[in-house]
């Protein structure tokens, strides 16, 4: 099994579980339709251990890099 | 009939609603720009219709505070039916929300915004099926033109509008545990609840999912532990296939969603490629250029306000105001035999005072300028994701950075920008720092002094203040942060709308509208205010034109400059000018006008330049900078964190802090020029 922080800018990959996640992103990740199954590409990373950039369904999405460990995803 | 405005946010309801009312209220291109509920009436049609523009939401479900604001208005405040602003271009999104609004139970009428960049995004939505998937009207609008307006209005206007038939099932054991729900709501709520048109089964769907304010509200009307065990018996079962009843629920809107798509969308092959959005953020968020390209887009801001643009047509206000428009009022008074008291107020108290604030006016609508500009292109969430590593390191969420950026037009936004957070302790440490960014009414003040005591760097001086402020944000962040967010973790998730290009109607209004507050600030506070100091300053108890030294202002000046000796400028003058700035900081100007323009010794600038050296004038500025936030944004910091003792603390800390930095620059200042 694969995280987030371990996927190559511009992978497309899909999400396999969020349950580690804290509640409060967990719940805003569903809100922008990053739910499990769901196809997400990683755009970029910022620069210094800074935020992640996803794509989910042509919504562009920022995120910090300490949650994408907790994000398990599958390449396609 | 009364509407509720409600759609995801950055959807465009904001647009929308000011196309329907013909109103005027802010948009934006980030989300949350709408952080309040806002009321309007709808110009078209012979019935009077409310519309109650709310703070976007992803879900029902409310995180942040502004959330909070929209799910209590759906959940309390009497309204008829729902508009549901739906962006074209992120349906299933958009539509997840759709599913919460249809089960509330109220009508709904879907307004399909943004459907041209769905169509270039090869998207094509028929909007016929969509509406009758779901029972309710669709109508296909451009909220930023108006398009379609007319034909929403027209629609909302027939009285055809009904609640939906409309149900989802959740599969066997959450349709049980509904059920049981719905059982257990004493009859005299659910009939409260079902005569203001909602379901009773909503409310049980959404204190499954968790809602925290449906689950007090619930809990309060149920008695104590009946609700939690149905739903933790609605948990066990669940559990065995490894979902929870908010996994579960999601699942099924989920699936409703993809057959509903999949019928109402075709997609066009061939569209596509990389966007310029994506080409942008590559630049904006690059690794090496993405931080120094905040800090020229800040630098820009600044050349712009003081050497380019702003500055030059500023000086050209001011001789004319000095110049003509003195020597002719003087030359009206004179020849209408005014008596030397009024010609005083008007040339000393009133031009002295309005003009002198008004000169600024130039400058202050260049800076607003630039900062619509960083709003519409949608460069301000981009802010939030670039500064958020520093964010991080100093405790708080990159988010923090909009309000911050905000604060910089005014505080009192600024303030209220922190909704958007979602966690309680970040918001309150935003809501604590913001008022120390400099907003244009200091601007008024660094503008003045940086003129008299470094012409030739204004841009540079003025600039190290706003950076002043910035870094003791920081500082402070970072400490408080280790006291308040304890063991509360900081999150960072940001939505990143794709840049639009700023056009220059939506700029010049945008610009105009927060602009124009300054003036009317100025021709009803300010010119009061002007009257008041004025006439404080040429009374005491033995009459009225008394010397201004003998005057009640010199005596408040008076009891407080030895408190401000310490920092170097300890004249009364000082004092005085620092204590009528607390109601709004460009009232230091005026009253450094009337205090120092009616001496008759020449200018302002004159009398200024004998009355401070240039270190005791940065340290003025820094210590105006800092010192308790202005009258309005206290106001607002109470209004945002509802107690008194933060309210005070963050009064309070901001005069020790500007007392200790002044005493630091008086100090430097001896010791480098002593």
């Amino acid at each position: 099994m694969q995280t987030l922080a371990e996927v190559q800018e511009g992978t497309v990959v899909t999400i396999e579980d969020l349950s580690e996640t804290d509640a409060v992103l967990r719940r805003r990740l569903y809100d922008m339709g990053v739910t499990e199954g769901a196809r997400v590409r990683l755009c970029r990373r910022l620069p210094f251990g800074g935020p992640l950039m996803i794509e989910c369904e042509e919504l562009c999405i920022g995120l910090r890099r300490c949650d994408a460990p907790k994000i398990a995803v599958r390449r396609l | 009939m009364t509407f509720a405005l409600a759609g995801n946010p950055n959807v465009g309801k904001t647009s929308l609603f000011n196309a329907l009312t013909g109103s005027y209220e802010y948009v934006g291109n980030w989300p949350g720009v709408t952080v309040e509920k806002k009321v309007g009436r709808m110009k078209a049609g012979e019935a009077a219709h409310e519309i109650v523009d709310l703070p976007g939401v992803y879900s029902l479900i409310p995180l942040s505070g502004d959330e909070e604001v929209a799910i209590r208005c759906l959940l309390h405040e009497p309204v008829d039916a729902v508009l549901n602003v739906v962006d074209a271009s992120q349906l299933r999104r958009n539509l997840h929300l759709t599913i919460q609004l249809l089960e509330t139970g109220l009508p709904v009428v879907i307004a399909l915004n943004m459907a041209d960049v769905a169509a270039r995004r090869g998207l094509r939505i028929d909007e016929g099926k969509l509406s009758a998937l779901l029972g309710v009207p669709a109508v296909p609008v451009v909220a930023r033109t108006g398009k379609g307006c007319p034909e929403l209005s027209a629609r909302l206007e027939t009285d055809g509008i009904s609640a939906p038939e409309w149900r989802l099932d959740y599969g066997d054991v959450l349709e049980e545990a509904i059920g049981r729900i719905c059982a257990a709501i004493p009859d005299d709520a659910a009939v409260r609840y079902r005569k203001a048109g909602r379901a009773v089964r909503w409310l049980a769907l959404q204190y499954l999912e968790g809602n925290r304010v449906v689950r007090a509200e619930l809990d309060g009307a149920v008695g104590d532990g009946v609700l939690p065990e149905i739903v933790g018996d609605a948990e066990t079962r669940l559990a065995a296939n490894g979902h929870t009843p908010e996994k579960m629920i999601r699942k099924c809107r989920d699936a409703f969603l993809d057959r509903l798509i999949r019928e109402c969308t075709v997609k066009d092959s061939g569209a596509g490629g990389t966007s310029l959005s994506g080409k942008l953020d590559r630049i904006v968020t690059d690794k090496w250029l993405g931080i120094p390209i905040f800090l020229l887009t800040m630098y820009a801001a600044f050349m712009l306000t003081f050497d380019w643009l702003g500055t030059p047509l500023s000086d050209g206000l001011d001789g004319l105001l000095s110049g003509p428009v003195a020597e002719g009022l003087e030359r009206w008074l004179a020849s209408a035999g005014a008596s030397a008291f009024i010609t005083s107020l008007v040339l000393d108290g009133i031009v002295g005072g309005v003009g002198g604030v008004l000169v600024f006016v130039p400058q202050i609508f260049v800076l607003f300028l630039v900062l619509s500009l960083i709003e519409d292109s949608g460069y301000m969430a981009r802010v939030a994701l670039v500064m958020d590593r520093l964010a991080e390191t100093i405790g708080i969420t990159g988010k923090a950075f909009i309000p911050l950026v905000i604060g910089f037009g005014c505080n009192v936004p600024g303030v209220m920008a922190a909704r958007t957070i979602e966690r309680p302790k970040e918001r309150l440490l935003t809501v604590l720092i913001t008022p120390l960014m400099s907003c244009p009414a200091r601007l008024a003040v660094f503008s003045l002094f940086a003129a008299v005591f470094f012409p030739n760097h204004q841009a540079i001086v003025v600039l190290s203040l706003y950076v002043t402020g910035i870094v003791l944000a920081m500082v402070l962040a970072k400490t408080l942060s280790r006291f308040l967010s304890k063991g509360e973790p900081s999150t960072m998730v940001i939505e990143l709308p794709p840049y639009h290009l700023p056009q220059w109607r939506s700029l010049r209004r945008k610009t105009w509208e927060k602009g124009k507050g300054f003036i009317v600030k100025a021709g009803t506070f300010i010119f009061g205010g002007s009257v008041l100091i004025w006439l404080l300053a040429s009374v005491n108890l033995s009459g009225v034109m008394v010397p201004m030294e003998e005057s009640f202002l010199a005596q408040i000046g008076g009891w407080l400059a030895p408190l401000l000796k310490p920092l170097g400028f300890g004249n009364w003058q000082a004092a005085a000018a620092l204590v009528t700035g607390f109601f709004a900081k460009e009232v230091v100007v005026s009253t450094m006008n009337i205090m120092y323009g009616s001496t008759g010794a020449g200018s302002l600038q004159d009398a200024l330049a004998v009355a401070f050296t240039p270190v005791q004038a940065y340290g003025f500025m820094t210590f105006l900078l800092l010192y308790v936030p202005c009258l309005a944004t206290v106001a607002t910091i109470r209004n945002e964190t509802k107690s008194a003792v933060w309210t005070w603390f963050s009064a309070g800390y901001a005069l020790v802090l500007a007392y200790v930095i002044a005493l630091l620059i008086h100090a430097a200042g001896g010791w480098l020029f002593g």
